[in-house]
């Protein structure tokens, strides 16, 4: 009996009375609801677990999972106890009511392979365990209804002490842990099952779901129960109902498994091919990765269902390796998912295969061999396809079908216009067909063909019939040819780009031809370079219509501002050369021409000419020869086509030995055991190798591939063109380098990316030499900003092709050195940049631009305006000077315009075009005056002449220059009439005559209407009228008319000693002024102070009826032509003052002669009159009456006396005798003798001083003392005279009351007049209260 | 009967001598005045026969009293004395004035008073 029959004999029997035991206990129970129907399903539940743990242990004895279905089972009925009426057995069903759980938890985790595969799983079930066992237990201790819910419940057994606080303290413990526990579980087998392959989640899916959503409600039941009983029971049974259906999607499993192999009959039945047993494979095993291989028996080793080689792989967690083997030893293998790994399918599928595996082994075989055959087509560098006459394709060949336009399995039967390549080069594919099909022979052509990711290749087509209605066509990659020729032309455009790059010899031209400098890099100038600068530019020795040409072409660049190219040819003594002269202009009246050699670039473009000619030719005469070789080097088959040639004879070629091939034996054995080796590996093997044939070297290349299992195909191909072409490309770069070589300038190649390609330099560059090429642009040590305008010019360069210059200053070795780049394309995506050391021609230029500047800052910093005008009048330019007296820019609002409309005032536009005409005909206007308004609104007076001249676009025009002439005009003006004011005042003897005329001149210098001269009253109430002049028909003041001083302009320049411009319009006077000037019809008014000897006389003002009619500065000139006007006024003043002070003096002697008579009258000649009528009375009486005679003689003796006092005292009144006699000193003391009041006497002349000036100031203190004594009650006065400086000092001063008035009484105004007749002064100062000082200057030196 | 004469001069000390000299050579000196407007109303009340005028005398001039004095026969009183000598100074001035003549002061006498007169 095996162990499977004993194994459902005591199991089943077991099961069966453990259900009938609780079945009963269940019936009996007096607390459990709903027996019956927890009898159906509780029993139905252990049941099925049992029986499914049966079935899976006997399918497979060593798997656990049939064990733990068992188990679950009978924990399950065992739990089943809880409905038993007995405490104990209660008590007991309630302590073990949580074992299946645990189990079952151990189920899900082990299957379906009955083991914990991990730690963590192991720790998962352990904590199941514990938990199951341990919590009831402990709950029972001290809870005396453990099940909260059943109220009928027997008493708890186990209850060792009832304890509410630890009750409930155990249960949420017991409960939360139990939900947490749940949950992790839950969370495991989810992550367990995202982590299987697609073949394991098969078996696991059913399982693990239900498993888990029992677990799941379980968690909430057990969760939920303490609170929320009724959610607590729903969760139960849906657990039950999810924990029922586990055995049974268990038996599903099974069952599936028994399905699948019923497919297997028809597969071990039907002939399969390897690929589709492999399918057929992985759909039953539902795993997309497994594979069937096949062992080979020769040569060994496994081969996958596409027949290519395979190599088994390790068993382990990742694949399975089930070996089908059968008593010959091993078939094959399946490379499966471990998963699968002792399921009875595979076993099954083993076994068909075993079946099948001999048939397979024989496909494989015969795939390897048609391997070999095709690795004939495959060592052919070409495509072929097999196409019917009208366009159908029947059968291809393609060394890379992926490279194929239309996909593989597309292109048999769809026609050649499917094939997307442009229509064109279809069209050229039939009519070339059609045309081979004429001829019967050999045709090629080439076509063009864009891949997907967009390279561009270049193919080779060979057509041949090869039937009444279909052709062969191969075509070939001659990429690599045309790419050389490609690479041949880069270099030779970079060639020409270096050439382009760089000038040769540079002049300097005047635009009129002459020479103005010179530079040459190393070329020899074909006139003494010392000679150069100055000539003629027809005067260098090359023919003249070249010369004309360049002149010509210079022209043209001055007019359109574009660089001008002359190319031609020069023979000297160097044989013909090609030279090339770029003509750019240079500043206005200058250009450059920069010459360059391009014999070079003549010759080689000539050269690559006929080169690619004859490549070309040669190129597409070669076609391939072919060889297929035994490996004991026999000679199968051939073709040859020439020049490859194999023997000396081409007779009984096949069969012969490759040793005697007329080949330089070394080819042969090279041949021979590259031919091995291909035959041993299956790769392709190439060699290169050079030969002569007919005496001249070729260059072969032969492609060895294998055809068979002993034998190779050799195809040789001619390759001596294409190693030409290398070599020339080679050379043609060694002739660029030695070219670069020999430039003296810096070259980079740059690639589009800014990756040094290249790099030359004589100088030492700026970094290591051999770190340059390769890196990038940006890391040399050169300004960032700098190399960003490189890559930009560069990438301008790129697009259009034309070369891009660019300058820039560097130090270098700590010199500032300018630098020229000249960027130029040299490829599609590359540039050549030539870097020339410029400093020394920057330092030129910055010489000239220095010079420039110099002269700009002369024309803008001279006084004269300068303006440049077309013949016409039309502006060019003009300088700061004038921009800034007129207030208008230099810019393009001004440029263009007519100067006589711009800058020449309406009335005299006629003026200067007849100055223009003028011009036109002597080429100089010759000077003519002409106002200018500036920008402030004054009317500039200025000089201009106008010289032909040409401006720096060579249009002919004039410079104008202006000198501004309006302040020497104005002075000129004001002399003119100054010296009419002052004829004036010498000629006029009425003063207000003279008035007239300085107002007349005022009014003409400022142009005004009227003028008018005011004299300010002494006590500034008003200024009185005094002179005038109008315009006929102005308004005009009355002569002695008072202007009140209301707030006017004479008001005002009472107050301030300013000159003022007022405006009616501006509204800044007050009402009664402003008033007034309307009433006059004024509305313009300039009023400027006359002050005459520092003291203010009066005002002088003009007026005009519009509004703002003075132009700002008017009140600036009138004041300063009043100052002027001042002086002669001053003087007619001091003139007035001279008559005065004469006439006064006379008064005076009149007065004293008056005096004199008066006093000799009255006095000494009426004492004299009485003393002869006395004297003759006596002597008539002398005889008659003695004694009366007596008496009269006694009284005219003492009348006499009387007279000769008088007649004394008279004289002392005309000139003291003591002053004459004695000086000063006495005759002042004599004064001081006969003062009534005490005199003082301070100092005192010692030195006898003039006699006029004695007699001044002896009258000074004489009128002082008889003033004092008369009005001034002092009590003392204090008399001095002192010598200072050359004058004479008189004081005399006194204590009284003050308050003299100098200018009353003739007194002190006869005094003033004698001092000032002197030159000297007189002052009075006698402040009321302060007593009085007279104080006398007069000079005697 | 000898004949009446009246002395204007502002000078007291001259008045005093001139009455002394012409009463002792025959005139009657009827009257002595100082100043012009004195004169008139003293030749109106005393009418003398001749009446002596210093050219200047404080308030109207000598020749302006000559003048109102004047007649129209030409019979005037008046004459005219001068401390000076020169008689070109006043000759023009005393014919204007009406006045019978003139006589320096120094060279007052009865004769040269008489001579005027006749």
């Amino acid at each position: 009996m095996s162990r499977t029959p004993r194994l459902w004999l005591a199991v089943v029997p077991a099961a069966l009375v453990m259900a009938g035991i609780v079945t009963a206990v269940v019936l009996t129970s007096d607390h459990q609801e709903l027996p019956v129907l927890s009898v159906a399903v509780g029993g139905l539940t252990g049941l099925s677990f049992i029986v499914a743990g049966l079935i899976a242990r006997t399918r497979r004895p060593v798997n656990r999972t049939g064990l733990l279905l068992m188990g679950v089972g009978f924990a399950w009925f065992a739990a089943g106890l809880t409905a038993a009426s007995s405490s104990l057995v209660w008590t007991l069903g309630v302590t073990i009511s949580a074992v299946f759980a645990a189990l079952f938890v151990h189920l899900l985790l082990a299957y379906p392979s009955g083991q914990l595969g991990s730690r963590w799983e192991r720790g998962v079930v352990v904590t199941g365990y514990v938990l199951a066992a341990v919590a009831n237990v402990a709950l029972l201790l001290f809870d005396r209804t453990p099940i909260e819910s059943c109220e009928d419940c027997p008493s708890n057994a186990f209850l060792v002490a009832e304890n509410e606080t630890a009750t409930t303290i155990l249960t949420a413990l017991v409960e939360g842990f139990a939900a947490v526990f749940l949950l992790g579980v839950v969370a495991t087998l989810i992550l367990r099952w995202r982590r299987s392959s697609s073949a394991a989640r098969r078996a696991l899916t059913p399982v693990l779901l239900a498993g888990a959503l029992t677990l799941f409600f379980l968690g909430i039941s057990v969760g939920t129960q303490e609170f929320w009983p009724t959610v607590a029971e729903v969760a139960g049974w849906i657990a039950s109902v999810a924990f029922l259906t586990v055995p049974f999607l268990f038996l599903w499993g099974l069952l599936q498994s028994r399905l699948a192999r019923a497919e297997l009959g028809p597969l071990m039945r039907t002939g399969y091919s390897l690929t589709e047993f492999q399918r057929e494979l992985r759909r039953l095993l539902r795993d997309p990765t497994a594979a069937l291989t096949v062992c080979l028996e020769k040569p060994g080793g496994y081969i996958d269902a596409e027949g290519r080689p395979f190599e088994l792989p390790e068993e382990g967690p990742e694949r399975a390796v089930t070996e089908i083997a059968d008593e010959d030893g091993v078939l094959g293998a399946l490379v499966h998912d471990p998963a699968l790994r002792g399921e009875d399918l595979l076993e099954d599928l083993a076994a068909a295969l075993r079946l099948n595996l001999q048939r397979l082994r024989s496909t494989a075989a015969l795939q390897a061999s048609e391997r070999r055959s095709r690795a004939l087509l495959r060592a052919l560098p070409d495509n072929m396809f097999r196409i019917s006459r009208d366009g159908v394709y029947l059968d291809f060949h393609a060394q890379d079908p992926t490279q194929l336009r239309l996909p593989p399995e597309r292109l048999i039967g769809s026609t050649v216009w499917d094939y997307p390549v442009p229509h064109q080069a279809t069209a050229q594919l039939m009519a070339t067909a059609e045309h081979a099909f004429e001829t019967g022979s050999v045709q090629t052509f080439e076509f063009e063909a864009a891949l997907d990711d967009g390279t561009v290749v270049h193919r080779e087509g060979r057509i041949t019939p090869s039937g009444p209605d279909e052709f062969l066509l191969v075509t070939r990659d001659i990429t690599a040819r045309k790419r050389a020729e490609q690479e041949l032309r880069s270099s030779e455009q970079r060639s020409r780009a270096l050439l382009e790059a760089l000038p040769d010899s540079m002049f300097r031209l005047s635009r009129e031809g002459t020479f103005l400098d010179y530079h040459a890099s190393d070329a020899t100038p074909l006139m003494d370079p010392e000679t150069i600068v100055g000539a003629n530019v027809y005067d260098y020795p090359v023919p003249r219509e070249l010369l004309e040409r360049i002149m010509a072409a210079a022209e043209t660049a001055f007019k359109t501002g574009t660089r001008q190219t002359v190319e031609y040819e020069l023979d000297d003594d160097n044989g013909l050369r090609y030279q090339e002269a770029r003509i750019t202009p240079s500043g206005e009246h200058e250009f450059f021409v920069i010459v360059r050699d391009v014999t070079d670039r003549k010759r080689s473009e000539q050269n690559l000419q006929i080169s690619e000619q004859r490549s070309r030719a040669l190129l597409e005469a070669i076609p391939d020869s072919m060889f297929r070789i035994s490996c004991e080097g026999r000679i199968l088959d051939y073709r040859v086509e020439p020049p490859i040639r194999l023997f000396r004879s081409e007779e009984d070629i096949i069969g012969s030995d490759i040793y005697d091939a007329d080949f330089p034996r070394e080819i042969s054995e090279r041949t021979m055991a590259l031919g091995r080796k291909a035959v041993e590996t299956g790769e392709l093997q190439m060699h290169e190798y050079a030969l002569e044939i007919d005496g001249r070297l070729h260059h072969q290349e032969a492609r060895i591939s294998p055809s068979g299992a002993d034998e190779f195909l050799v195809i040789v191909r001619d390759i001596t063109e294409r190693k030409r072409q290398e070599q020339e490309l080679r050379l043609s770069e060694r002739r660029s380098r030695a070219l670069v070589e020999v430039i003296p300038d810096t070259m980079f190649r740059i690639s589009r990316d800014g990756t040094f390609l290249d790099y030359h330099s004589h100088r030492p560059p700026l970094r290591p030499v051999e770190t340059i090429v390769g890196s990038s642009a940006f890391d040399y040590p050169v300004p960032r900003e700098l190399i960003d305008r490189v890559m930009a010019a560069g990438e301008v360069a790129l697009e259009t092709g034309e070369l891009q210059t660019l300058e820039w200053e560097l130090e270098l070795e700590g010199e500032l050195r300018h630098q020229e780049g000249r960027i130029t394309g040299s490829g599609e995506d590359e540039y050549f940049m030539i870097i020339r050391d410029v400093t020394e021609r920057k330092q030129q230029e910055q010489k000239l631009q220095s010079e420039r500047d110099f002269v700009a800052k002369v024309v803008n910093s001279a006084p004269t305006y300068f303006c440049v005008i077309h013949a016409e009048g039309k502006i060019v330019r003009y300088n700061d000077t004038l921009a800034d007296a007129t207030g208008r820019v230099d810019d393009e609002t001004t440029r263009g315009r007519l100067f006589q409309d711009t800058f020449v005032l309406p009335g005299e536009v006629d003026e200067f075009e007849r100055r223009l005409q003028i011009a036109h005909t002597e080429g100089d206007t010759g000077e003519f005056e002409l106002r200018l308004r500036s920008g402030t609104g004054e009317l500039l007076d200025v000089l201009w002449r106008g010289i032909d001249i040409y401006d720096e676009t060579g249009e002919s025009g004039y410079l104008l220059c202006g000198l501004d002439v309006t302040v020497r005009k104005r002075h000129e003006e004001e002399q003119a009439a100054l010296r009419r004011v002052a004829v004036a005042v010498a000629s006029e003897r009425r003063t207000e005559r003279i008035f007239d005329v300085v107002t007349e001149e005022v009014a003409r210098l400022l142009g005004a209407n009227t003028a008018s001269l005011l004299r300010y009253e002494p006590n500034g109430e008003a200024a009185v009228t005094v002179g005038r002049w109008s315009q006929p028909g102005a308004y005009l003041d009355r002569i002695g008319e008072r202007v009140p001083m209301v707030g006017g302009p004479v008001h005002t320049v009472y107050e301030t000693r300013r000159p003022v411009r007022v405006d009616l319009e501006e509204g800044t006077l007050p009402p009664e002024a402003a008033d007034r000037l309307r009433r006059m019809g004024v509305n313009s008014v300039v009023v400027a102070p006359i002050t005459v000897s520092g003291r203010l006389w009066g005002a002088v003002g003009v007026s005009l009826a519009p509004p703002n009619a003075f132009p700002p500065g008017s009140e600036q000139r009138l004041g300063e032509f009043t100052r002027l006007v001042s002086l002669a006024l001053a003087n007619e003043e001091a003139r007035e003052q001279l008559a005065a002070s004469r006439a006064r003096i006379v008064e005076a002697g009149d007065t004293e002669r008056r005096r004199l008579e008066r006093n000799l009258h009255d006095g000494a000649q009426q004492r004299l009159v009485s003393l002869s009528l006395s004297l003759r009375l006596a002597q008539s009486k002398l005889g008659s009456d003695p004694h009366a005679a007596d008496e009269l003689l006694s009284s005219a003796s003492i009348e006499l006396a009387l007279a000769l006092e008088e007649l004394r005292e008279l004289a002392r009144g005309i000139h003291p005798a003591v002053l004459t006699e004695r000086g000063l000193g006495p005759a002042l003391e004599s004064l001081a003798d006969r003062s009534p009041l005490p005199v003082e006497f301070g100092q005192l002349p010692e030195e006898r001083l003039p006699g006029q000036v004695e007699a001044a100031a002896y009258y000074v203190v004489s009128e002082a003392l008889a003033n004092v004594a008369k009005y001034a009650a002092a009590t003392l006065v204090s008399v001095r005279v002192a010598q200072e400086n050359g004058r004479a000092i008189v004081e005399v001063v006194d204590d009284g009351v003050g308050g003299a008035d100098p200018a009353r009484g003739s007194g002190l105004r006869g005094l003033t007049d004698r001092v000032e007749a002197l030159e000297g002064q007189l002052a009075v100062v006698s402040e009321p209260g302060s007593g009085t000082r007279v104080r006398a200057e007069i000079p005697f030196a | 009967m000898s004949r009446t004469i009246l002395i204007v001069d502002d000078h007291p000390s001259f008045r005093g001598m001139a009455r002394a000299i012409l009463e002792s050579e025959g005139f009657d000196v009827v009257g002595e005045v100082a100043d012009g407007a004195s004169a008139l109303e003293a030749a109106k009340t005393l009418s003398p026969d001749v009446i002596l005028l210093d050219v200047q005398l404080p308030d109207i001039d000598g020749f302006e009293v000559a003048s109102q004095l004047a007649t129209k026969n030409g019979n005037s009183p008046a004459i005219v004395m001068t401390s000076s000598r020169d008689a070109r100074d006043f000759g023009s001035l005393v014919a204007k004035s009406g006045a019978r003549g003139f006589i320096p002061k120094a060279e007052l006498s009865a004769e040269a008073v008489s001579a005027l007169l006749e």
